[in-house]
């Protein structure tokens, strides 16, 4: 992500318009360097607008995702899945490990990958940051709606109505 | 010319070469599921009957029969004897075999006595019918069903292979284990049911007595059971499947599997499936083609026929989902929707794909619900009987239940979860998200199958997901696979049930409520301003594992507090004005606590359990429970906290090259695949550390061949921890179960390496932690042990350490006066001047060949070197053994027993030094 004049690349807000199914990808080009053997948290913001797509979201990308995405395709993902609206911006935490196997693979020195794949929608994306994590905490995927509401574990679903269970 | 062209050719002139005529496909085998469970345990119901199901898949094979644990390449025929082999302790009772194919589950297998640390146990010789596994062996699987029936109480070893000709494909021994006993007259829920897939795949049973399994079914708490359309049916004779019949007998209801009855009629199209058709007929057509067909008379009369067996329906539909166009959008579809909805203008499928959207989706589900209306249209013009339908995963991305969900009794989605967490999110999300009643849902759970592997390590996994079902509203629960893939993991499903059925009024009856708050209390906060937002971080984290319901009926509340935390218990804080000075009754251990005058109260729910807590005024609902002081929890909660800070302080692995020494993570070959390790190298050596037990899975050093076994994930290894006393607590799962890696230090002239565990299985709430120091210079690995005793009393145990070599010729070298004993087989040592006290735990006496003061060596004579053992004070004897067929041997040590006050802790050192290039007398100085 570039920098915008007078303001900092962080809080640059990029917004991705998708009208016909397709995929946008809007990755790093360069690899953060990070130091080995320890933890580290993935933070982004993001807004999604009326997203939705065909097919079945399984069998292929679809929907968002966002990666951090290391030597020999070794990553972490969170997921965004579903049809409709995030309702304001999201705030999406991924926790991750440095630490290098035998064949090299490794995320010490990842590319972040924020992608839409084969949808249709908005979406929006700001503020991402790795930060570490400290010793003697626990620290896990999760979502953060605008409402203060949080989505424990790895994938977001998102669905075109919210008015839930009626038992 | 591409990978597998490469292979083929590779086979193929291997094959011509070795004049042994090898298939071009691979097989696989394995006894599921345990096999490939992390605890490597089989469960089984206590004083019942029980099966083991062993599989020989072909790699060739579809769906969920594939992958097996262990993969062989198949003779081009099976001409030789194919053997399985199963041994068990003597107290068990063999029932019968069933192999596929068999009219009957035979009993008349040629047995052998055999005797291990002695104590008897029962080969079982069952032969393979070799003509049946070269048909199934080429695109399917071939199986048997070994029944047999085990003591009320049970933990022991299950010992199989699996040998053809000469060749043994399969040496396997594994944990048997009951689950517990299913008792006669539990209570079961009134309401909340249980409708697992069937046993139509069992086969034969012993003595075809579908009584006796139809009474362990129904203890166990099943309300129906799906039977598939082909079997559930009179058969020539006139009368049911025996199993459908005793079902019945016993109050089980009989569900027709209404899948194959729905291809047929439907003429394949009531899925909705994407076809050969779709773009030509298109979904609509398609389904007045499934409608008509499963309306006919024809349809009606086939059911007719069948429908006095059944008391259910099912339809395992599992259509695509409505937002899977591509292909359907074809001219006569979209025609149909403008018709349907009145629109004008005319539709392109690149309209109905943008403006109309939203209304396409709600058509195209309405059109691939149809069938449904069909079927039970069918089905009640016979008679009206209940239709569950089964589709969907759960979310309603794919599949919107509402268009037709409130049209029938239960909805069944295959909410297949690789973890209970998951499952447990899963369920959470789908009652947030559906407009269908939550009541109206039975989710489909699973154990997993062999395609993918065990969902679920153990009954107590089951356990949860009952619990959060129930409490998250649905009304009913489900299973898949039938009791023919499945060992006595039921067992969980079985007492969630009984739980239930404690407070099934507050989940049936009363309303969720949002004004109690239930927080799982951290031992530590950290905040991280991150500018525009604050991240906050928990240790132990409950956020994201702790989940929590409250329903109210009448006066009173029911509170489900449910801890997925894999290592913490959690004290949870439960708040509200509503609870000021109620009782907390929990009805499941007869426990109660008392909330204060602000409605506060702190109760522990230990990890990977689900608690109930009955909040209510009613002095009666505490009758002959036993109250739990507010200050005992609170003290339990400080030493749990201190433990955390203190366990958790350093909590870090410093990986890199300090000095001589480096530590990185590495992969290693163990039990059969690579394994991730933490490796400390140094000039001289180099040690895998595996999380399973904390063992080293490999120790390699400077000019000294490979010693360490590592063939066998669950015994092989060095510094494998377990109990010898009390005797129940051996080779309980401990040893293998993942240890947490606390520190990893190193200054340069030593790495510490350090983990923790419990022995969980063994001896709950013994605690061990493992600290082994390398040191930079010397092949060499000095071990500090550590024991807790967080139990309430005093707890007395013998330690016992295994490891495994690979030189089957090795020479004992003691420090006493007779100092070297060359022959191979069973040796014991014991301490010099053992008390007389302890002489009665010494392993194997008879195998007693010297004594030792503290220190031995093992030399290797093929390959001229050793390793020199340093012992605590406290151990009592050295074990060995040699297994030549195997290619190890066992060089092991225990302590005696020693006995640790509540909170007590004790510590034991010892270490090994890896000696290259050796003698036996150079060894011998080098213990002096």
């Amino acid at each position: 992500m570039s920098s915008i004049q007078g303001r900092r690349p962080e809080d640059n807000v990029v917004k991705i318009s998708i009208l016909k199914e397709s995929s946008v990808y809007l990755d790093t080009t360069r690899r953060a360097e990070l130091e080995l053997g320890k933890r580290y948290l993935f933070v982004v913001e993001f807004k999604i607008d009326d997203m939705h797509y065909t097919g079945n979201w399984y069998n292929r990308p679809a929907g968002v995702r966002m990666y951090v995405y290391g030597m020999k395709d070794k990553h972490s993902t969170l997921f965004v899945r579903g049809d409709g609206s995030t309702d304001g911006w999201v705030s999406a935490v991924m926790p991750f490990t440095t630490r290098i196997d035998k064949d090299g693979r490794d995320l010490s020195r990842p590319n972040v990958l924020l992608r839409c794949y084969n949808m249709v929608g908005t979406v929006s994306f700001r503020k991402p940051i790795i930060i570490e994590v400290p010793n003697g905490v626990e620290a896990s995927s999760y979502f953060e709606m605008d409402n203060g509401r949080m989505v424990h574990g790895g994938v977001l679903t998102l669905t075109e109505t919210q008015e839930g269970d009626k038992s | 010319m591409s990978r597998r062209k490469r292979i083929i050719t590779t086979i193929i002139l291997t094959s011509v070469l070795s004049g042994f005529a090898s298939c071009l496909f691979a097989a696989s085998v394995e006894l599921w599921p345990a096999e490939r469970r992390q605890n490597q345990t089989q469960y089984c119901y206590g004083g019942d009957w029980n099966t083991l199901n062993i599989i020989l898949f072909s790699d060739q094979g579809g769906g969920a029969m594939k992958n097996g644990k262990y993969k062989f390449d198949p003779p081009k025929s099976f001409t030789e004897e194919t053997v399985l082999e199963i041994t068990l302790l003597e107290s068990v009772e063999f029932l019968g075999a069933y192999r596929m194919g068999d009219k009957k589950a035979g009993k008349e297998y040629e047995t052998v006595v055999v005797t291990k640390d002695g104590r008897k146990y029962t080969k079982y010789r069952v032969p393979l019918d070799n003509s049946l596994l070269n048909q199934r062996i080429q695109n399917e699987y071939y199986e048997m069903f070994f029944w047999y029936k085990p003591p009320v109480e049970l933990d022991d070893t299950l010992r199989w292979t699996l040998t053809y000709g000469q060749e043994v494909l399969v040496d396997s021994t594994l944990r048997l284990r009951t689950a517990g006993v299913v008792e006669p007259g539990r209570a079961m829920p009134n309401r909340f049911g249980f409708y697992p897939y069937g046993p139509g795949g069992l086969g034969s049973i012993p003595e075809d007595n579908y009584d006796k399994l139809a009474d362990l079914f129904k203890r166990l708490g099943v309300t129906g059971f799906e039977t598939h359309w082909g079997s559930g049916l009179p058969r020539e004779d006139g009368h049911p499947h025996p199993m459908v019949r005793a079902n019945r007998r016993h109050g089980i209801k009989n569900i027709a599997n209404m899948a194959y009855f729905c291809r047929d009629f439907g003429k394949g199209y009531s899925m909705a499936s994407k076809g050969k058709d779709s773009k030509t007929i298109g979904l609509v057509e398609m389904m007045d083609i499934a409608c008509e067909g499963l309306e006919s008379e024809e349809a009606k009369r086939a059911w007719a026929k069948a429908a006095p067996n059944f008391d259910i329906a099912l339809y395992d539909w599992e259509p695509q989902g409505p937002r899977e166009w591509p292909g359907y959008d074809e001219p006569a579809s979209i025609a149909a929707f403008a018709k349907a909805r009145g629109i004008k203008e005319p539709l392109t499928p690149e309209l109905v794909k943008s403006k109309y959207r939203k209304d396409y989706v709600r058509f195209r589900m309405e059109q691939t619900a149809r069938p449904v209306y069909s079927l039970q249209k069918t089905i009640n013009a016979v008679k009206p009987i209940p239709l569950q339908v089964e589709q969907g995963d759960g979310l309603s991305v794919q599949i919107d239940y509402d268009v037709y969900g409130n049209d029938f009794p239960a909805l069944r989605p295959m909410t297949y979860k690789s973890t209970p967490l998951a499952y447990a999110r899963d369920i959470l999300e789908m009652k947030r998200t559906t407009k269908v009643p939550m009541i109206k849902f039975m989710p489909d759970i699973t154990l997993g199958w062999p395609a993918v592997g065990p969902f679920r390590e153990s009954p107590e996994e089951l356990l949860l997901d009952v619990i959060v079902s129930a409490a998250g509203g649905c009304g009913n629960i489900a299973f898949w696979p039938g009791p023919h893939r499945c060992d006595a993991i039921w067992y969980g499903i079985h007492e969630g049930l009984t739980r239930v059925a404690m407070v099934e009024d507050f989940y049936f009856d009363g309303k969720p409520v949002d004004t109690i708050s239930m927080k799982g209390i951290p031992y530590r906060v950290e905040k991280i301003d991150i500018g525009n937002k604050v991240i906050e971080l928990h240790g132990p984290d409950f956020r994201p594992v702790l989940i929590t319901f409250a329903h109210q009926w009448k006066e009173e509340y029911l509170l489900t507090l449910i801890n997925y935390h894999t290592g913490q218990d959690a004290f949870v804080e439960i708040q509200s004005h509503d609870l000021r000075n109620c009782f907390l009754a929990d009805p499941v251990h007869k426990l109660y606590t008392v909330c204060d005058d602000g409605g506060k109260a702190v109760v522990r729910v230990k990890k990977e359990t689900p608690d109930l807590w009955i909040a209510t005024k009613d002095k009666n609902r505490i009758m002959g429970y036993t109250k739990i002081d507010a200050r005992t929890v609170e003290s339990q909660r400080k030493a749990a906290r201190e433990k955390y800070l203190k366990t958790n302080k350093a909590g870090n692995v410093k990986l890199g090259k300090v000095g001589g020494i480096e530590v990185a993570y590495d992969e290693v070959p163990f039990g059969g695949g690579p394994q991730i390790t933490l490796r400390v190298s140094t000039p001289e050596q180099t040690l895998f550390f595996g999380d399973s037990g904390g063992r080293i899975y490999d120790w390699t050093v400077k000019g000294m061949s490979p010693f360490v076994g590592k063939k066998t994930y669950s015994t092989d290894g060095f510094g494998m921890d377990l109990l010898w006393l009390p005797e129940n607590s051996r080779w309980k799962g401990d040893e293998t179960r993942a240890m947490r890696l606390v520190t990893c230090d190193n200054d340069g002239k030593s790495a510490r390496v350090v983990y923790e565990g419990e022995f969980k299985n063994s001896l709950p709430g013994v605690t061990l932690r493992k600290e082994y120091m390398i040191p930079a210079q010397y092949a060499w690995v000095v071990v500090k042990l550590t024991f807790w005793n967080e139990r309430s009393g005093p707890v007395t145990l013998s330690y016992w350490q295994h490891n495994v070599v690979t030189p089957t010729s090795m020479h004992f070298i003691s420090d006493s006066e007779k100092p070297v004993y060359e022959k191979g087989g069973t040796s014991v040592f014991p301490k010099e001047g053992l008390s007389k006290v302890f002489q009665k735990d010494v392993v194997s006496p008879e195998e007693i060949r010297g004594t030792l003061r503290g220190e031995y060596a093992e030399y290797f004579p093929e390959t001229k070197s050793g390793l020199v053992f340093h012992l605590p004070e406290e151990f009592m004897n050295v074990y060995r053994w040699v297994s030549p067929n195997h290619g190890c041997s066992g060089s092991e040590w225990m302590t005696i027993p020693l006995t640790l006050a509540a909170g007590e802790s004790k510590m034991l050192h010892y270490s090994i030094m890896a000696v290259p290039n050796t003698t036996p007398d150079a060894l011998r100085k080098q213990m002096e």
